[in-house]
């Protein structure tokens, strides 16, 4: 029993700690007219120690979300699909217009005439955190 | 009465001043002679898609055009670039809006159409002269106006492609003729010079 009480106790205790990345300044642009995709923005930080390791992202406004960047190499723009964000300890890594960002694709019709939306931030060896968006024009 | 090392001064100021003044004038007219050099081999006539129907290089004759090669479903460099080709004209002068031609070429003629693009390109301007192509059409307008292009696939992605695509300005005279290109035309000093003279 004490050994359960124990084993408990931790988790509870390991779940807050890792529970201490924050998310700072979330917003998504609105999809432009005709387009079913667009891109979200956020600065996460990692107070922790430990590193920390985006993984995956859900949401109720798409069918699909994934980590994308861009890059510019003699004036030729190129975009890439990363497999993961790596958030080093007591660091912060912004997703910017231009750099990284969730590319959000096969958006549904209630996007654009919301204010607000919320995603589901998988990060390695966590619980799921959701996160409120606000839903900007882009320009 | 002034004193002769005052008017001595002054006169030097003056001459001072005018060399620099004509020391400009020429390095911008052999800056002008080099970029008409640079660009008399870029550029020529075009067929492409607008929504009304056919559209070529004839039609944007006798404005000065901006051009911008991109696609719809770029998230972020497209739509800024498109951003930047309003607001340049706002900070010089609105009222050149109606004067110079917005055109955005989409290179993905794989997913945009001449009616996507069109309803892309009004969010930016409702003036915007939005235009897509076929395959040949786009390889024929990119290689005469030396804009890489290239689809590259998104294996794990919901996407399945992505298009790398040169980001450049393209500034047409009235004649249909590139006079200069830019990377950025918000803070391109240039952009500002080179409009005043294809305006005249």
């Amino acid at each position: 029993m004490k050994v359960i009480s124990l084993f408990l106790l931790f988790s509870l205790f390991s779940g807050l700690d890792l529970q201490a990345q924050v998310i700072e300044d979330a917003w998504i642009k609105k999809p432009l007219p005709g387009l079913k995709m667009t891109a979200a923005y956020m600065l996460i930080v990692n107070p922790t120690d430990k590193e920390l390791v985006l993984e995956k992202i859900t949401g109720p406004d798409a069918l699909y979300y994934e980590i994308h960047t861009h890059k510019s190499e003699n004036g030729i723009m190129k975009m890439r699909q990363l497999k993961s964000i790596k958030i080093a300890p007591k660091s912060k890594h912004e997703l910017k217009p231009m750099g990284d960002h969730i590319m959000v694709m096969q958006t549904n019709n209630e996007l654009p005439n919301k204010l607000k939306t919320t995603m589901t931030l998988y990060f390695k060896g966590q619980k799921p955190k959701e996160i409120n968006l606000e839903v900007k024009k882009s320009l | 009465m002034k004193s002769p090392i005052f008017k001595t001064v002054l006169l030097a100021i003056l001459f001072g001043a005018t060399l620099a003044g004509v020391k400009t004038y020429y390095q911008y007219q052999g800056s002008k002679s080099e970029t008409a050099k640079l660009y008399q081999n870029i550029g020529g006539d075009f067929s492409l898609t607008h929504i009304d129907g056919p559209f070529d290089l004839q039609r944007l004759k006798g404005k000065p055009s901006v051009l911008y090669f991109g696609f719809a479903s770029c998230p972020d460099i497209c739509p800024l670039s498109l951003n930047k080709l309003v607001k340049a004209f706002d900070a010089i002068e609105p009222e050149l809006h109606k004067r110079v031609q917005k055109v955005f070429i989409s290179v993905d003629y794989k997913r945009d159409d001449a009616k996507k693009v069109h309803e892309y390109g009004k969010y930016f301007a409702t003036d915007f002269i939005s235009l897509a192509g076929t395959e040949e059409q786009i390889k024929d307008i990119t290689k005469k106006y030396a804009v890489h292009f290239e689809f590259v696939p998104l294996e794990n992605s919901a996407m399945k492609y992505t298009v790398d695509h040169t980001s450049r300005f393209f500034l047409l005279d009235k004649y249909g003729q590139v006079f200069n290109s830019y990377s950025d035309i918000i803070y391109d000093g240039q952009f500002k010079l080179d409009l005043i003279e294809v305006l005249k």
